[in-house]
Order: C-alpha cells, then structure tokens, then sequence
C-alpha cells in the first residue's frame, strides 16, 4: 500500500486539516469527516486501495492496543450536532459524534438527564459507546446502552442509509431487530451516524454517599452490600489512591484514604432520604463532600495528573474485584508502573475495572501477562472484545449481508 | 444420520423422534390450520392454502436440527407453532409441509436463585414457568396475558413487547442473555445478547429458538392493584401521558373502554359505569409502592378510584380477559397495534368513527408495553357460523390496522393477515434489507414462508390503506 497515494486521493476531496498521516503505524491515516457525504467518499478510496477503516475513539483501549484495527481510521467529532429533544416522548436525537458531556448538560438544563453515562463522559462519543454496547453510571438500573437505544442511522459501505428503527415516537414494529445487530459490532457492520435514545425526567432527589476505607475487602462489601439492598441505587463505584490524588486538591475534605467507595442515590425525596441515612450505618462515611465527588466521577480528569492515558478495562465478577485488585497491585511493582484503578459495578454479578495507565509506560507493560493474570480471574476484556464472544457463523453471515467487500473494521477474520 | 448425503431421511426422522411424536393423522392435520382466530374460506383458496404433510413434536434441539436438515434438503416447508395464541395466523401452515409443534419441548433445565437466571426449553408456558420461579422466590420480568397457554418460544418470536410487566421490566428480548437456535440448516448455535435479538420477533422466519437463558427478579416485597375510571377517554389518556412522565413505572396497566365493560356486566360481573377504565399493578419496596401510589392518584386526579374489588378480580382474571369477552361472539378478530401513548387519544377516537363506519361489534382493550407505548386491542366480536361475509369482517379488521399505520401506529405481530403493511412500516429500503438477511439464513425459503417480511398479498395493503 502506498500511504503517499491514499492520501493524495483523500485531500483531493478533503481539506489537508482533516487528513492526518500517522508514521509507522497502523492507523495510517486518521480522516476527520466533517458530513456524512465525506464517509461515501471514504468508503470509496478505502475500496479502491482494498484498505480497512475503523472508527476512532476517544481513549486509547487496551484491545486497541494489542490488536489495532483498520488502516484508515476515521474520526466522527463533527458529527456533532443534538438533533432533536423530544421532551414528549422522552427521547434525544444526536450525531455521532456528539460528547456524552455535552449532551449531558444540554439535557440537564431541559429538566432531563441520561440514563447512562460512560466513566470518561466528558470524551467519550456517542458512536463509539453503542459500537461496544457500552455501560457506564446509571448501568445498575438501565443496563448498557441498548436499552435505551430507539433508532440508529447507520451508513453501509455501499454508501446507503439506513434507519434501523423509525424516526418518529414509535419505538416497536413487527420484523427484524436490526438496531440491536450494529449495537456492540465493534464498526464492523457500518457506521453508525446518529441516534435516538430514551432520556429521563431529571428525578426529585439525589444523594451521593462517600464510604472510606484503609482496605480494599471492606470497600467492595459496602459498595456490594448497598447496591444489593437500596432500590434508589443509580451508581457505585470504587475509586483508589492514585485516583484520589488527582481530585484532592478540589476537595480538601479528603485527605489520606486508600479507597473511597461512591454510591449516588436518586428517586423520590422520602425513599433517597431514608436509604440514604441506613447506609450510612454500614461503614465510615465523609460528610459533605458527596456531591462534589460526583461532579468528579469521570477518567477524564486523570490526564490533568497523568497527562494521556491508555485504559485497560474488564468485566470482572464481583466476587473475584478483590483478587483482581491484588493482581494489579503485583503487576504494577512488578512493571514499575503506577496506574489508577476505578471499579464501577454494572449489576449484582460484575463490575467493570479500569486501569488508567500513562501512554508513556505503555512500552513497560506486558500485554500479555496482564491479559493472563486477568483471564485466569474470570475478567474479560470489555472494549474491542465483544466480536470475540459473539457466535462466529452469525457474525460471518451478518458481515457478508453488510460489508461483502470487508472494508470495515474489525474484519470478518478479526471476530473469529 | 445417513452417511450417503448426511441427511435425515423422513423414515429416519420417526425414528428419531418417535412414532408417537410424528402425526400423519389427517383429523390432526386440518386441526393445525387454525390459531385463536378462525380460517376463512377465502383465506384458504387466496392462499391456495395446503394441509400440511405432517405434525412433529421434538423434545430437544436435536430432534429439531434432524427435522431441519431434512427439510431443507427436500425444500419442505415448516411452520413452528407455539401454543397458537395469536390470531395473526403467524403458525399456520399455507404452504403445507411440515408443522412443528414446539410444546413438548417443554423442560425447564435451571432456575438459578444466586445468579437470577432461568435457562429453560421454550415450549413450556409462562404459567408453568411463572410457578416454579415462585417457588425459588424469583420472577419473570415480563410475560404476556395468555401466560396459561403461551410458550416462551412464542412470546420470544412475537417480539414479546407487551404483556404485564413491560412497562418495568422491558420487553422480553431486553431480560434475554443466551438463545440456542437451531438454523434452517440445521446446525445448533448458542448466541448471546444482543446478537440474539435478531431472533426475536422473528416469528419462526430465521430459525428455531429451542433454549433460552432469561434474566429474573426477586419477588418484590410489596404489591399493589390500583383502579381508575374515567367519564371522558381523552382525559384519560392526557393522564397517562403525565405519568409517563411522573417517574412512575408500573408493573402493568391495561385499559378497557365502556363497551367492554358492558360486556363483562351482561356476563354476571361487577363493574363501573365509566366510560374507560385502568387496571394498573405496582410492585416493589413498600415505600416506593405507597409513593408511586401517592403519584397515581395525583396524575389521575382528572378520574376517580374505583372500587378495589374491581381491580383485584380483574387482576384475577387478568389470563383471561380476552378470552372471557370472546364469549360473547363467539369468534373474535383481534387487531393487534401498537400505538405511542402520546397518540393514544387521537387514535382510539379515529378508530371508534370507523368502526361506527364499518359497522362492526368492537370492544377496546390496551396492554401497556415498554417505551411509552400501547398495544391496543380493538377486539371484533362476530360469528363465524352465522356470518354471510366473514372474510368480509376480516378486511374491515384488516382496513383498521391500515388506518392506524397512517396514524403513525405499528403492527404488533405480522404473521399472515399484518404481512402486507411491512413495507409501509419500515420503507422498502429497510425491508429489502430484512429480506437480503432471510435469504442469508434460509437461502432455501423452507422457515414460515409466507410471514412476516414474505407477504402473498402486499397488493392488499393499498387497497386497505386508501382512505374511505
């Protein structure tokens, strides 16, 4: 492949801004649309060059990393406009591209909130968490994303258009589901353009409960134990040291702890007050300072101390978060890195686990051994992984009926 | 398995399954022709329609996947069927062969209390299933009001949208995290959520769902069965679009209008003389029961409470609401539409004048679903035996579903009667697209033909949607 050409043929009908080369590695060239019509464009010099693309995504994964996929990489930012409130119906529509933060703001100043919201809002797009079926706060009531998905424009190679649901209220018709085929492929099926989701009437009260704790094993009984008991739970996490010391200079209130454990209640005023003050009975709590931490929930504030980071995330069972956080701890002495741990949990049976680790101690880490260590804990990778866990035959059939010509990432091999 | 050509031979597939699971009985054969609606004459000759050739009942996915790879070899058609309780003629046979009489596939492998799972063939009905989950203090999210002879296969292939507890819990297909299918081809795959999904609503046209691993839920700790009733339905439904948006989530809620109601009451029950009524149940913690109770009576405020012995015994009667009105037909034609809630007022009103119009015996009666949406039923009493022009009534039903697709309303479930209004539901992009997907899976055509995206008289659907 001659990199010189394709990008030749790409500011042919693109602004040079648009179009970046990348030395040495894949991807090659990252191509920042601004229209959907330019995706058409794309679509057609990738098959020209016989060149994969895929889509990119805010932070750089682990999956991304052992396995980079596509290369042509292509970047939705643009894409960025809220389509439509629907304050009726309860639906938002938005481009791809659109940042959870932003769309989170703009809902809450209608009186509405999201139902889930991504660990890094701030960055993450809208394309890119239905492509892995993403889980975020808000997980242990409404699940992933999927369930709030109403429609989505999705863009084939062959450059048609398509609405896999419908564009007015409707939610349900007789036939073939096809939404839930593009949540969670990755990209590899076509590219999702914009979206319809359910939001919700922002609710009457909320709550944020900081527990601490010198150990991890007290932490993850609380967090467990509340989201088992309380029926306002909306989130509980688990954040550590590292992930601390970066929110400690806006919150003086906290100071030495080793483990925080975050539980935000919301509901009706009477049911949030009550939970809220029998939780508080299960461990030690900080007062006061609940509803700035949760104003400091996402990722995205570790790269004011850490600078760019890389995210190694995993579904890991709830019973085995200890062991896996013990793992880490080996792993990073042994690597000499000093990453950030974040434990979200999603429901009653797993919790996603994310080490933020520097872009720069990428070089020291052993992919490898990580993968293992985490494996044999009963973790799986959660971004990039959900093509490996999907039945092969179904997905060969699904990727010759949409992309015949392979054109986008993961391949059909990839997910086999 | 025959070593020749690695295909069952059907004198192999009797031996597999058992004599006395395959039928050649032809009073057993024509009773297989008909689901909860009757077949009319001129159904039958439109369709040229066939008796099929044989009735199978497998008792695992083996036994399917020998039928399947059969039948796909000798192109022979096969239409599942469940326990029949849908009136769109989804199970109906019209191009013969062979029907696949799902509910001896009927075991229920585990009921998990730890991990709130129920994996479990999916001939069994949600009754007998509802039952045994009790017993290990768990439930099902969602399930439909025929729970007593409906199959959770076909619960699943309908698209399982509406029934008590969606409006909480979500459609089936959302509390689904594994399907085994057995394809056209006959190979078993295991498919996981949200793959899995493309198997639901299918109705039969893809594959065959055998086993299914379903999410459950702890009994709640409170229950509730409140009712309301109201002299105008336009204030009624602004009532349930306020609570769509008060946060509150019931467990269920149906409406009946008035003429329901009046038919109830000539059949011996007690009932309000109102205009519409809802059934609404409400379920979990205690306090959240009482407030979401507190919220209802506040968004209602336009109606009045009815009697709590009217709720309760409708909620008892809650498997057979339908059914009991169907008495008084004795046949009934259900339209089976899904409506957005915001629409509901509109619609209904629309549908009444026309049904004025057409001069049919309808009573109403909605299911709340996920969403934000209604699955309303206009129910069409009339008597088959005494009727001059029954396929006549049928076109009226059939008219009203057009009507409601122009109102920007959905078919519940297509089958053989909804099949000609896909293409002015999803646009014939999106339905050239579910076509192209059938023929990757069933590149033979043996799976349900004739339903769903396939439809005989798409020709129809002009005629029934021009207006007048």
């Amino acid at each position: 492949m001659n990199i010189e050409e394709v990008y030749k043929d790409l500011i042919s009908f693109l602004s040079s801004e648009y179009v970046k080369k990348v030395e040495n590695r894949q991807p090659y060239i990252v191509i920042e649309v601004p229209s959907t019509k330019y995706l058409s464009l794309l679509f057609s010099i990738a098959k020209k060059y016989n060149l994969n693309i895929g889509v990119k995504k805010a932070f750089l994964h682990a999956n991304d990393v052992l396995k980079p996929h596509g290369e042509l990489l292509v970047d939705l930012r643009q894409l960025n406009r809220i389509v439509n409130i629907d304050k009726e119906n309860l639906t938002v529509t938005v481009e791809s591209g659109v940042k959870f933060g932003t769309l989170s703001n703009v809902l809450n100043s209608n009186g509405l909130q999201l139902g889930i919201e991504p660990i890094f809002s701030e960055d993450v797009e809208m394309g890119e968490f239905i492509l892995q079926n993403g889980v975020g706060h808000g997980s242990l009531v409404n699940g992933s994303i999927l369930n709030l998905i109403r429609d989505l424009e999705i863009l084939f190679p062959d450059g048609s258009l398509i609405h896999t649901g419908f564009e007015d209220a409707s939610y349900y018709a007789t036939g073939y589901n096809l939404t839930n085929l593009f949540v969670g492929s990755e990209g590899s099926l076509g590219i999702i353009t914009k979206a319809t989701l359910d939001v919700f009437v922002k609710p009457e009260k909320t709550n944020t409960i900081v527990f601490s704790s010198s150990d991890v094993e007290t932490i993850f009984d609380i967090v467990k134990e509340v989201s088992k008991k309380a029926s306002t739970v909306f989130s509980a996490f688990v954040i550590d040291k590292a992930f601390i010391e970066s929110i400690r200079t806006r919150i003086p209130e906290i100071h030495n702890e080793e483990f925080l454990g975050i539980v935000r209640l919301h509901g009706m005023k009477e049911i949030v007050e009550q939970e809220a003050d029998s939780m508080k009975t299960l461990g030690n709590t900080i007062p006061q300072v609940g509803e700035k931490l949760w104003d400091l929930r996402f990722l995205s504030i570790l790269k004011e101390t850490l600078g760019e980071i890389v995210l190694y995330e995993y579904l890991v069972p709830t019973n085995k978060c200890c062991e896996v956080y013990y793992a880490l701890k080996n792993f990073s002495s042994k690597c000499k890195v000093k990453p950030s741990l974040y434990i979200l949990q999603i429901d009653l049976k797993t919790n996603l686990v994310v080490f933020a680790f520097r872009v720069e101690d990428l070089n020291k880490i052993d992919h490898s051994s990580l993968q293992k260590d985490i494996a044999s804990l009963g973790g799986t990778l959660y971004s990039g992984n959900l093509l490996a866990t999907t039945n092969k035959r179904l997905f060969s059939k699904l990727k010759k009926m949409f992309d015949p010509s392979n054109l986008l990432g993961p391949k059909a091999e990839d997910g086999m | 398995m025959d070593n020749d050509n690695n295909v069952y031979p059907l004198d192999l597939i009797i031996k597999t399954l058992g004599k006395e699971n395959v039928s050649f009985n032809e009073m057993d054969l024509i009773c297989y022709m008909q689901d909860l609606a009757p077949l009319p004459e001129t159904i039958i000759s439109i369709f040229s329609t066939k008796v099929p050739s044989m009735i199978v009942r497998p008792k695992n996915a083996d036994q399917i996947s020998a039928v399947l790879e059969y039948a796909n070899k000798e192109r022979v058609p096969v239409t599942p069927r469940g326990g029949g309780c849908s009136g769109m003629g989804g199970c109906l046979p019209i191009d013969g062969g062979i029907v696949l009489d799902m509910t001896s596939l009927n075991s229920i492998i585990s009921i998990d209390e730890d991990d709130r799972t129920i994996t479990t063939q999916v001939g069994v009905t949600f009754q007998k299933l509802l039952e045994k989950a009790y017993k290990k203090n768990l439930k099902i999210g969602t399930y439909p009001t025929s729970a007593p002879s409906a199959t959770v296969g076909g619960y699943i292939s309908n698209g399982g949208h509406a029934g008590i507890g969606s409006p909480k819990y979500g459609s089936i297909g959302s509390q689904i995290q594994q399907l085994e299918v057995v394809l056209p081809t006959g190979e078993k795959e295991v498919i996981k959520s949200p793959y899995s999904d493309i198997f639901v609503g299918a109705e039969g046209t893809l594959g065959i769902v055998t086993e299914v691993v379903l999410r459950a839920y702890q009994i709640p700790e409170a229950f509730s069965v409140l009712s309301y009733g109201f002299d105008n339905i336009a204030t009624a439904f602004k009532g349930l679009e306020k609570m769509l948006r008060s946060g509150v989530r019931p467990n269920s809620l149906t409406f009946m209008d008035r003429s329901f109601l009046e038919i109830e009451s000539k059949l011996g029950l007690n009932v309000p003389q109102v205009e519409i009524a809802f059934i609404i149940t409400l379920e979990g913690k205690k306090q959240l029961v009482a407030e979401e109770e507190a919220k209802l009576n506040h968004v209602f405020s336009g109606g009045k409470s009815l009697d709590p012995s009217f709720a309760l015994e409708e909620w008892d009667r809650r498997y057979k609401s339908e059914l009991f009105i169907k008495r008084s037909g004795p046949t009934m034609i259900l339209v089976e539409v899904s409506i957005p809630i915001v629409k509901l007022g509109e619609s209904v009103a629309y549908l009444k004048n026309l049904s004025k119009k057409l001069d049919l015996n309808i009573t109403f009666y909605g299911i709340m679903g996920e969403k934000g949406s209604m699955l309303t039923l206009p129910l069409i009493l009339t008597d088959e035996r005494l009727e001059e022009n029954f396929f006549g009534v049928l076109m009226k039903a059939l008219k009203m579903m057009g009507v409601v697709i122009n109102m920007g309303g959905k078919i519940y479930t297509a089958g053989l009667y909804g099949s000609p209004f896909l293409k002015r539901i999803h646009g014939e992009k999106k339905l050239e697209l579910m076509k192209n997907l059938k023929k990757e899976f069933d590149p033979n055509g043996i799976m349900n033909p004739g339903k769903l995206i396939e439809s005989r008289i798409s020709w129809l659907a002009t005629i029934l949607m021009t207006e007048g």
